[in-house]
């Protein structure tokens, strides 16, 4: 007997053969370029990258399922697609120089941030709990190395060595919950798992309680929601910044988008239990991101606090189990992709020969050395903020309307306490900026690279552009989310 | 002869369970670093005889041998020489604490086997005949092809970040 194989719709999957194409492309080309002009590699990356977000944009409204049932192809995973190969663009924007400056412009850098963008597009159109976990574990190994990629700097050694023992910790936790929910429903397939708990009558089942908080640990890693975010401060400290940029904004984009299909599609009829989880977590989460962001001076820490606060506001998303609530993530991961890689960008400006730059008294006075670059990052605070008319704020106003939509006021109450709190820590920055004394002129002036400029141009023209005509990109997001509407 | 022949599964299992205590107290006791592993070895080599004859699921345990007894060992006594370890000073004291934990460890093992498996009483030792090569490639190259094919690139990717972690200063 002859076993015929099963012939996968390869269209399907045309974004992720694409990368990997790319990926390992980059790997050959880089063999033939001398060690003083790496630059081209990251180049054609940018270019491969943006051709691939062009390629991904045909697939919106072209739904499939392949390689049996394993593989989905939907809107919402197409607009995730693009978030991430958008941070990847502007990640290698913001690298090139950057990368110079530190001694380690490798052709591999390139290769691994399109891996991990891989992993990540391969998460977000999983369908089924093996292919998120392998997707999440490409992702995860990539970002180790990228987050040790000063290999000769103690602090990078070290994010990458926490990032590497933390997350291995959390894999298993996450594997475990994967078992148990294969050891009672019997299938690792989203929809099967669904059909399993609605036939069985399983939705009060201990066993899947259990599974649902091991995966929900496993996803709140990478999403660095407390109790997990202890490793992120560390990371995005040590990290090199444009790592550090990527990583607070594209793997937790995935983490989030796998989280949304697990929770909604596969266990949604627990609903009731994993709001309640949530609603704690995402409390939580706010609470002590936005506190401890208060108490910090060094601006890349501030800034991995907040992402810990941003990642509690888009709890509130999720937990709302609402068209407006699932949409809103979606936005709002745009807007931060937009704002924060925005902020770290202009960390990245003020790195020059002998200074490092990442402490809020470096900002001192940048308003008259670079007036541009000053008005750029107030732009970028304001968003974080929340403040119109920027991304930020319609990303903001998007969960907190589908939070109270669902019920949830107390929670609201307590995000919008939690954003005035950020205001505060934002605008310290603003003050060194506007209202600091300008070093003395010895020190050379933070002057961006053009790729840099360019970069954070595009993301400050975005924040606003989105905050004042964010009409087209919030229904975007709405009909991105129209596959999860039976299961809500 | 033939009437001792239904006893022979409970034999072998009997031998084999033997071999892994006698091997498994081996790696923990032996004072030489390099004897425990071979100590190890032997205890992966009976553990793939376990495999092979009692589960009859041939392929499992030749994965069990190059993978474990082939790669991981290597690996072990490629440490042991690298931090050329002397013998251990070795002291025979019975810690009241660790051996509570040991006989914790050793009773939830017990729950499990017979608590949530009240079959347990040697049904499957017969005749069993686990999944062979065939059946696996069936699976792998079918319903499991997506995740096959994606772990490859996550090995790939692994041994390219290591590679570039691993090199010299420019």
């Amino acid at each position: 007997m002859t076993t015929v194989l099963p012939v996968p719709n390869l269209a399907a999957i045309g974004p992720e053969i694409l990368v990997t194409v790319l990926a390992c492309g980059l790997l050959l080309v880089d063999l033939f370029i001398p060690k003083d002009r790496k630059r081209a590699v990251g180049i054609l990356a940018l270019a491969g990258t943006v051709v691939t977000a062009l390629f991904t944009m045909r697939y919106w409204n072209y739904s499939a399922t392949t390689f049996s049932g394993m593989f989905v192809v939907d809107n919402f995973a197409v607009i995730f697609k693009e978030v991430f190969l958008f941070a990847t663009a502007i990640t290698i924007l913001i690298s090139l120089r950057y990368l110079e400056i530190e001694k380690v412009s490798l052709g591999e850098y390139y290769a691994l941030m399109l891996f991990c963008t891989l992993g990540m597009m391969v998460m977000v159109s999983a369908a089924d709990l093996v292919v998120i976990y392998i997707g999440l574990e490409t992702m995860a190994l990539s970002v180790y190395v990228l987050s040790g990629f000063m290999r000769f700097n103690v602090k990078s050694s070290e994010a990458a060595l926490k990032y590497f023992l933390v997350g291995v910790f959390i894999s298993g936790i996450l594997l475990y919950g994967i078992a148990l929910t294969y050891g009672v429903v019997g299938s690792t397939n989203l929809n099967a798992i669904a059909e399993t708990i609605k036939l069985k009558g399983l939705k009060d089942n201990p066993v899947l309680m259990i599974a649902m908080f091991l995966l929900a640990a496993g996803f709140g890693l990478e999403i660095a929601m407390a109790p997990f975010h202890f490793w992120a401060p560390d990371v995005y400290e040590g990290s090199p910044t444009p790592v550090t940029a990527f990583i607070s904004v594209a793997p937790k984009a995935a983490a989030f988008a796998a989280l949304i299909r697990v929770f909604v599609v596969g266990i949604g009829l627990m609903a009731p239990h994993w709001q309640v989880l949530l609603w704690v977590i995402a409390a939580l989460t706010m609470t002590i991101g936005n506190v401890t962001a208060a108490l910090q001076s060094n601006v890349k820490r501030m800034l991995a606090y907040s992402s810990i606060a941003h990642a509690g506001y888009m709890l509130l998303g999720i937990l709302a189990a609402n068209t407006t609530g699932l949409a809103g993530v979606a936005f709002y991961f745009f807007a931060y992709a937009f704002m924060n890689m925005g902020a770290f960008g202009v960390i990245i400006l003020l790195r020059r020969e002998g200074i490092v730059g990442d402490e809020v008294d470096d900002f001192k006075g940048l308003a008259h050395t670079n007036p541009m670059a000053a008005l750029l990052m107030v732009v970028f605070l304001l968003s974080l903020t929340g403040i119109p008319p920027t991304a930020g704020f319609i990303g903001k106003f998007l969960l907190f309307s589908a939070a109270i939509k669902a019920g949830f006021y107390w929670l609201v109450v307590i995000a919008v306490l939690n954003s005035v709190v950020s205001l505060f820590y934002y605008f310290r920055i603003a003050q060194a900026m506007y209202m600091g004394e300008a070093p003395d002129s010895s020190i050379p002036r933070p002057q961006g690279a053009p790729s840099l400029t360019v970069a954070i141009a595009i993301v400050g023209i975005l924040t606003l552009f989105f905050g004042i005509y964010p009409h087209h990109l919030v229904e975007l997001a709405k009909a991105s989310v129209t596959t999860f509407i039976p299961f809500l | 002869m033939s009437h001792l022949l239904p006893y022979m599964p409970y034999a072998l299992l009997l031998l084999f369970t033997l071999a892994l205590a006698v091997t498994g107290l081996g790696v923990i006791i032996l004072p030489n670093p390099v004897h425990a592993a071979l100590a190890l070895l032997a205890n992966l080599v009976v553990t793939s005889l376990l495999y092979l004859v009692m589960l009859g699921a041939p392929f499992v345990a030749m994965v069990q041998l190059i993978v474990y007894a082939g790669a991981i060992l290597v690996f072990i006594l490629f440490v042991i020489m690298l931090m050329n370890l002397r013998k251990e000073e070795y002291t025979f004291k019975v810690w009241p604490m660790r051996a509570l934990l040991g006989i914790g460890a050793a009773a939830i093992f017990f729950f499990q086997i017979f608590a949530l498996n009240p079959n347990f009483a040697g049904k499957a030792l017969l005749g069993a005949q686990g999944p062979d090569a065939k059946v696996l490639a069936d699976l792998i190259f079918s319903k499991y092809l997506m995740p096959f094919e994606l772990v490859s690139l996550l090995i790939f990717a692994a041994a390219v970040g290591a590679i570039a972690l691993a090199k010299k200063k420019a």
